[in-house]
């Protein structure tokens, strides 16, 4: 299978500072990729390098074999939705539709419409006059109705209430079994979105510190609790990745997994051990602060 | 082809901005105009410059469009150049209909003797000489070049911002006084009225150096809209 | 909700979920199971997932596929499940047991006179 997108040694710097330091990734076609990591940790200048509305201080990008800048075969074949996407002023719900209708080649003018009624739209509103969450909904509908090859959604749901946010998961899987294309989510909201994603990507400061399938990385650190002495003990000659102490008492996170006999070592000291969800492990990945 | 005609699309969608405003904004300084005209009659002859908000509005427009359209173009996969041909071809498009507008409405008022108020607004001396036809001509080249003119400046402003513009304008401001200043070191005042006078009979004979202007602004936008980024 | 747990490979569970089933009787031998794409909808998971679980499953011989129309429950695959379930009865049920009754002083024979009584009982 060749990959949608590929990525080699990509850099950009704003001056002095380092959004993306030498990334390398592939994203292979027809997968669900996540592209997570905290505010700020680089994902959203990726995307942006990826559509070549940002250009890359070094490094190569590939979209489709392709080279994206001013290459209207990929782009056309690209839907990226923004956050903060910008809209002209006097442009009506409406006239977004019809306008994204004109730019992209797989535009499903009536699945659209359904959409809009789903996420309850008023497609003579002006874009500005909408509210975060329906502003946010003005994007996802362009972005499912492209059926774009490559789909990038860039923190989509801004704004969205719990209800629409699940309406969004559960539109994105019909569709993306019905019609399979790439797909990119970033996301700060791990827990949320975790199990539709196949891959996982993780970004911090720049640096790429995960390219795992996502059920690789589930289960893969436990954590251990009880009496500090006793977590000390346990943890000797084990890779922790993290540790709080809460004076006596301690934690401590653990790159492994929960076997039967990890599970009745951590009893023989009187420690409770659970296994670690995605969610947290990159919590830990990342908040750490630099050696 | 196709890619420039979406833009086109795109940008039609838009109508209060490109066509019902700037014409309710042109009708309603006449509309004053005549009212003027009719209730404060005087002997002399009504001249009024109110037909440059029209071509004030289609400078500012060339600025904002871009600030406006630009990224949600890009947002949406456009290419730069496809998105700048779709533009310019939008100013065109609408450029050659408003010209012969404004030719026609000069014309009426010649025929019509100044609409019976003695109001000079579409057909000024100087601006509007010769054949209909050539009017015609010279309008849409005047609305053309400011409405790059305006482009050029978003383009500035997009590729090197606020210092960018700074340095555009601060050099626009030096030939400003160059320009005299050379007139009164190589030259005279007098030569150079008695050339003007020579040469420039009307705005028509300004419409080719305004045309070559217009091709220049172009063409920088073009190169500098390239290397624009959201 | 059926919410998947984040803590372990989400293919490991679709296939359990599904081992579940056919050991309850749910899913009789020989039996279509249903599709990766009606479980990725069902528990709103990646239907990639789902499919590996499945897989997984046919892998051990658990289901096999009749092309071009699905996967199927294999004969045994019942009796083979619960033989493999049993294996592990004892240290995911038994072994905890032991130590918590260690731990709170339960001797043997009263630990085992407790599982009779509510065996039995039962």
């Amino acid at each position: 299978m060749s990959a949608a997108v590929s990525v080699k040694g990509l850099t950009k710097r704003f001056g002095g500072f380092t959004a993306v330091d030498r990334v390398s990734f592939a994203l292979q076609e027809n997968r669900i990729y996540g592209l997570l990591g905290r505010n700020g940790a680089g994902k959203t200048t990726l995307m942006h390098l990826l559509t070549a509305q940002l250009f890359p201080t070094d490094g190569e990008i590939r979209v489709f074999g392709e080279e994206p800048y001013e290459n209207s075969r990929v782009l056309s074949r690209i839907c990226f939705v923004k956050e903060s996407q910008k809209y002209p002023d006097n442009f009506r719900v409406a006239d977004v539709l019809a306008a994204a209708g004109y730019f992209h080649e797989n535009w499903d003018r009536e699945y659209a419409m359904e959409l809009a009624e789903q996420f309850r739209l008023p497609l003579k509103r002006r874009i500005k006059k909408l509210s975060r969450g329906l502003f946010s909904a003005v994007g996802v509908v362009v972005g499912l109705a492209s059926r774009a090859p490559l789909t990038i959604f860039d923190e989509p749901y801004a704004g969205m209430d719990a209800v629409a946010r699940n309406l969004f998961y559960k539109l994105l899987m019909e569709d993306f079994v019905a019609h399979p294309r790439t797909i990119l989510l970033s996301t700060h909201l791990i827990d949320e979105a975790s199990a539709l994603l196949e891959h996982v990507l993780l970004i911090d400061r720049g640096r790429l510190l995960l390219d795992e399938e996502a059920d690789a990385v589930r289960g893969r650190a436990y954590a251990v609790a009880g009496m500090a002495s006793k977590v000390r003990e346990f943890a000797a000659g084990r890779r922790v990745i993290h540790w709080d102490a809460f004076g006596a008492l301690a934690s401590a996170s653990i790159i492994g997994s929960l076997d039967e006999e990890t599970k009745a070592a951590a009893a023989a000291l009187g420690l409770e051990a659970a296994p670690v969800s995605l969610q947290q492990l990159i919590v830990h990945l990342t908040g750490e602060k630099s050696e | 082809m196709r890619k420039t005609l979406s833009v086109l699309k795109m940008h039609w969608r838009d109508k209060w901005s490109w066509l019902y405003i700037p014409w309710i904004i042109c009708l309603a300084s006449f509309l004053v105009n005549v009212i003027i005209g009719v209730f404060l009659p005087s002997d002399g002859e009504l001249y009024s410059g109110g037909l440059v908000a029209l071509f004030i509005y289609f400078f500012v427009s060339g600025i904002l469009t871009p600030a406006q359209t630009f990224p949600f173009a890009l947002g949406m996969g456009v290419r730069r150049k496809d998105y700048f041909l779709g533009t310019a071809a939008m100013a065109v498009a609408f450029s050659v209909p408003s010209a012969a507008v404004l030719a026609l409405f000069s014309w009426l008022e010649q025929r019509t003797g100044n609409w019976g108020l003695n109001l000079h607004f579409f057909h000024l001396p100087f601006v509007h000489e010769g054949p209909v036809l050539l009017q015609w001509l010279t309008m849409l080249l005047l609305l053309l070049f400011v409405y790059f003119g305006g482009l050029l400046i978003a383009g500035i402003y997009r590729r090197c911002g606020k210092v960018g513009l700074l340095v555009f304008f601060g050099c626009l401001l030096f030939m400003a006084m160059a320009v005299p200043a050379a007139v009164n070191i190589w030259g005279s005042w007098a030569g150079f009225g008695q050339w003007l006078a020579k040469h420039v009979h009307s705005m028509n004979e300004l419409a080719l150096p305004l045309f070559v202007f217009t091709l220049i602004f172009l063409l920088a936008s073009y190169l500098l809209f390239r290397r624009a980024t959201v | 909700m059926f919410a998947m747990d984040d803590t372990r490979p989400i293919f490991l569970q679709i296939a359990e979920r599904i081992e579940d089933d056919i050991i309850n009787g749910n899913l009789p031998e020989e039996a279509q199971i249903p599709s990766a794409n009606q479980f990725a909808a069902l528990y709103r998971i990646n239907p990639a997932t789902a499919a590996k679980g499945v897989s997984l499953l046919a892998e051990e011989g658990i289901l096999y596929k009749k092309r071009g129309i699905g996967m199927f429950v294999k004969s045994g695959a019942r009796e083979r499940l619960r033989e493999k379930r049993k294996e592990k009865f004892y240290s995911q049920y038994v072994a905890p047991a032991i130590r918590e009754a260690r731990k709170l002083g339960i001797t043997a024979d009263e630990l085992a006179a407790m599982i009779r009584k509510g065996a039995e009982g039962e």
